[in-house]
């Protein structure tokens, strides 16, 4: 009560202590602010960004659709056009025009360039795409204005003549479920008064791709929590034949939630989102505890408590320890992620361990029919005891694990790219490219950083860059608001190259009015609010983002400050590496297992109990290898599930082996019922869509079968060992 | 992002109108020697000289150029030869110009063509011009006739007062009409 109480406070603060930017996940050695704050800039602009390529057998209609689409866009509040900021650009372009050039080195407006300028200008006169007035003329003779618009703006091959393309970008997170419901509705319909009419509607931006996998998310959500959920109370009815049991076991992994998230709410300042997905693994570990204990009760006819714990207690302390530590060996990684699992984690078991040992003894007593499901209860260990494994079928699974291992080995492949983790619908890709090949290629995948201790540092930063590599497809502030020497440079070139030298020229060539011409005619305007949303300040460093619209990055080396930064590239790179954490971490929790194992019972054999859970982490990597499923960080996270279940399952075979036959018999019923319920509550996540899901349900549901098929190992090692410390004759059998 | 440096919606405008005046002459020539109903009239594919006369403001003469023009398929080829070589080239995926022999620029300009029916005068098609513009039609001597289209758009008539359009048995002459005054005026020549 106290820890929800806690957690319900904590949640209800300001700011939000649940953590959800990606970034944080990030080791601290890789949270550089400027980065940070460049790729959370970077990815929300890309992420907002959203176009439409309306397609009809005809102008007409084309044109028809796509003003009734840009209408119902206008209409949702959370679109700006951008049509609204070229007009502003143009305004700024025409403000800015005597300080600004197109060449990126001002050195390269040499006399040809300016005669060229002069001469196109004149020509332009007669040009039947120029559109120039005679107000233009006046300010600006040379039409500055409009080569600045011709130059500055990234490359587009064209629209065709029977489509109209409708680009901008959404004021709300595409990530919102509104925000992808308002999108939805309104393309839908327009699609019910528009596709009759053989018009087409082809979509492309980050808002698509996350409503569609909101909707795989739900539909999975309804059916493969509905199956497991279901399938677990089922399992609990078949196995106690009481309601109640259902709701102990989940108020057991409740109570090892609560108190795992109180206490990490009470450590860090915000929670990660992600400690949440691992948080969901303790389900399989604690439904085992009171699996174990619920047994008890048919199985001893509801015996006193201190008979009861007296029967699961250690094996499942020891279970408890080990997984904790498997977890806890976390935190010694430099990544507060990492710690905050551990702390979740470690302190989410011990709060179940014991809820598991102190309360449910005083909830779980006898019931009014003890008989009748005791009676019941037997027939189940009689039903089970008539399964043995036999030693062909360990030995066939010890075999084709060391098979998989080895095949595994040889061909395996990992998952480190967020890119591919979310399986995109083909048709939306296949409408981006549509949509890309008009020109509208803005979702840029890589930018340009540029840093420096003043706004003014990182402008001329860029600069520098631009000149050093093929700018074309590189949409960079600089350029339209320069640093103030480069402003100074170019000023100075139109001054001397234009203003001075040809202006005399020009106005008779163009035959203007010399009195009413102003070239040098100031005037003001705001700068166009995109260009606000590519620089910003973070950690006393001040940064300029220029997204590159080119598929291919540049690659020449680049001033010192500048960077060029491929987001997925940044995270994938973060994945493997703790892909590598993991590893790491399963290593030392199996070492740790070891001497705890050793610690508690004294006796090298005792490390038998490491064969099911070795067999099942070995199983859970090796075999999805072995064809073809790649290796992810999600996996090893698995693995150190199955760690820990595994050692659960061992510990009670061992203590089944030291305690004799007569006891042997409820943990055999048990220990399918742990499998079981750790499968459907964790391992039907192989049947999701999404990559690392499916990654830790296949471990998952392989490694708790191998796991179970080897947790006979310590029962006869343990009667081996019993026997040789007895003198007993009593005969092996693997049930 | 996006194309923010993209023209603004005035100089797409101004450039449309001016190809408006242009693409009108794609009109076909008809081998009736009665004068034809404007608006059923076809494309006209081949070559055909022009000369323009182009008034703005501030410019104390008219602005006088001449050159040829060529409709083949539905690609729209402009060249003024006179005072300066410029070749224009628009085809339904974008405009092109080159100035004095040079290589070819893409113009972000020729977006116009792609706003309120334009791009159906390059293909030629007068028949629906009256979707866009409101058409009204004058008979002048000689059975000829003469069109005056005012835009529907409001957006365009902030830029564009009329178009007009006269001719017999194909259009001989287009008069522009910026709502700034300035004006262009093309003549097809014999």
């Amino acid at each position: 009560m106290l820890a929800t109480t806690f957690v319900v406070w904590r949640v209800q603060q300001a700011p939000s202590p649940i953590d959800t930017d990606i970034q944080s996940m990030l080791p601290d050695s890789a949270k550089d602010p400027v980065l940070r704050a460049a790729m959370l800039r970077a990815g929300e602009a890309a992420s907002g960004r959203i176009a439409f390529l309306v397609s009809a057998p005809n102008p007409d209609d084309a044109a028809s659709a796509g003003e009734a689409l840009r209408t119902a866009l206008d209409d949702t509040k959370i679109f700006v056009a951008d049509a609204t900021d070229a007009e502003a650009t143009g305004r700024w372009l025409f403000a800015n025009r005597n300080a600004l050039l197109c060449e990126t080195d001002p050195a390269q407006f040499d006399d040809a360039a300016a005669t060229r300028t002069a001469r196109n200008a004149v020509a332009s006169l007669y040009s039947p795409v120029a559109p120039v007035s005679g107000a233009m003329l006046t300010a600006d003779p040379f039409l500055l204005t409009l080569r600045l618009s011709q130059c500055l703006a990234p490359e587009a091959p064209g629209i065709p003549v029977d489509a109209v393309l409708i680009s901008g970008r959404l004021t709300a997170s595409a990530f919102r479920l509104d925000t992808q419901e308002t999108v939805e509705a309104l393309v839908d319909a327009w699609r019910t008064e528009w596709m009759a009419k053989d018009v087409t509607l082809q979509r492309a931006g980050a808002v698509f791709h996350a409503a569609a996998a909101a909707d795989g998310a739900k539909s999975e959500v309804a059916l493969i929590g509905g199956i497991g959920g279901l399938g677990v109370i089922l399992l609990f009815w078949l196995a106690y034949r009481r309601f109640s049991s259902v709701l102990i076991a989940v108020a057991s992994v409740y109570v090892g939630l609560v108190g795992g998230l109180a206490a990490a709410l009470f450590v860090f300042p915000a929670v990660h989102v992600m400690v949440f997905v691992f948080g969901a693994t303790l389900i399989g570990v604690v439904s085992d505890y009171a699996v174990h204990f619920l047994a008890t009760g048919p199985a001893t006819r509801w015996a006193g408590a201190v008979r009861r714990m007296s029967l699961v207690g250690r094996p499942i302390t020891v279970s408890m320890i080990t997984t904790a530590l498997s977890f806890a060996v976390m935190a010694l990684f430099n990544a507060p992620l990492f710690a905050q699992v551990a702390v979740f984690a470690a302190v989410g078991l011990i709060t179940a361990w014991a809820f598991v040992l102190t309360v449910l003894p005083l909830i779980d007593t006898t019931p009014k029919n003890a008989d009748a499901l005791a009676a019941y209860w037997r027939r189940l260990e009689d039903l089970r005891a008539k399964f043995v494994v036999p030693p062909y079928l360990s030995a066939a699974c010890a075999v084709a694990i060391v098979a998989a291992v080895v095949w595994g080995a040889l061909h395996v492949t990992y998952l480190d790219d967020p890119r591919a983790f979310q399986p995109k619908q083909a048709t939306l890709l296949q409408e981006e490219s549509a949509i890309r090949a008009v020109g509208e290629n803005t979702f840029a995948p890589a930018f340009l950083l540029s840093e420096g201790a003043t706004a003014e540092e990182a402008r001329a930063v860029e600069e520098a860059a631009l000149a050093r590599i093929e700018h074309a497809d590189i949409l960079a502030t600089s350029r339209f608001d320069p640093s103030v020497a480069r402003r100074a440079e170019n000023a100075a070139r139109i001054e001397r190259s234009l203003l001075t030298e040809r202006l005399p020229a020009q106005i008779t060539a163009m035959g203007l009015d010399p009195a009413a011409v102003d070239a040098r005619r100031a005037a003001t305007a705001e700068p166009p609010t995109w260009m606000a949303a590519w620089k910003g300040e973070a950690g006393g460093r001040h940064y300029l983002v220029a997204p590159i619209l080119g598929e291919t990055p540049p690659t020449r080396n680049l001033p010192e400050g500048a960077r060029i930064v491929t987001p997925a590239d940044h995270y994938a790179s973060t994945f493997r590496a703790y892909r590598g954490f993991a590893t790491v971490a399963l290593l030392a929790a199996i070492a740790a297992a070891s001497v705890i194992l050793l610690a508690v019972y004294r006796r090298r054999r005792a490390l038998a109990i490491l064969v099911a859970p070795l067999a099942g982490v070995a199983a859970g990597l090796a075999i999805p290898a072995a064809f073809g499923e790649p290796i992810s960080f999600f996996s090893l996270v698995a693995a150190l599930v199955l760690l820990g279940v595994g050692v659960d399952y061992s510990a009670f075979q061992w203590e089944a082996g030291r305690g004799g036959e007569e006891e042997d018999r409820w943990t055999a019923v048990a220990l399918p019922i742990d499998a079981a319920t750790t499968a459907l509550s964790m391992g039907l996540l192989m049947f999701s869509a999404t990559q690392p899901l499916r990654n830790f349900g296949l471990t998952i549901a392989i490694g708790v079968a191998a796991a179970l098929i080897f947790s006979y190992v310590p029962r006869l090692a343990a009667r081996h060992d019993s026997q040789r410390s007895h003198g007993g004759q009593k005969q092996d059998k693997m049930p | 992002m996006g194309n923010p440096a993209g023209p603004s919606r005035k100089a797409r405008a101004l450039s449309g109108l001016i190809a408006l005046a242009v693409t009108s002459f794609a009109l076909v020539e008809t081998a009736s020697a009665q004068c034809a109903d404007p608006l059923r009239m076809g494309v006209e594919q081949g070559e055909a000289q022009f000369r323009q006369t182009r008034r703005i403001k501030g410019v104390a003469n008219p602005l006088v150029s001449t050159g040829t023009m060529a409709i083949r398929g539905d690609v729209l080829t402009w060249r003024v030869r006179e005072p300066i070589d410029i070749v224009t080239t628009i085809t339904p995926t974008g405009v092109t110009q080159s100035i004095d022999g040079a290589a070819p620029q893409r113009m972000a300009g020729g977006g116009a063509f792609e706003q309120s029916g334009l791009l159906r005068l390059v293909t030629g098609d007068l028949s629906q011009v009256e979707r866009n513009y409101v058409v009204a039609r004058a008979p002048a001597a000689n059975g000829a006739w003469r069109l005056t289209m005012t835009p529907k758009d409001a957006q365009l008539a902030r830029f564009l007062t009329n178009v007009e359009v006269r001719g017999c048995t194909r259009v001989d002459g287009v008069l522009v009409r910026q709502a700034d005054g300035d004006s262009i005026e093309i003549e097809r020549r014999p």
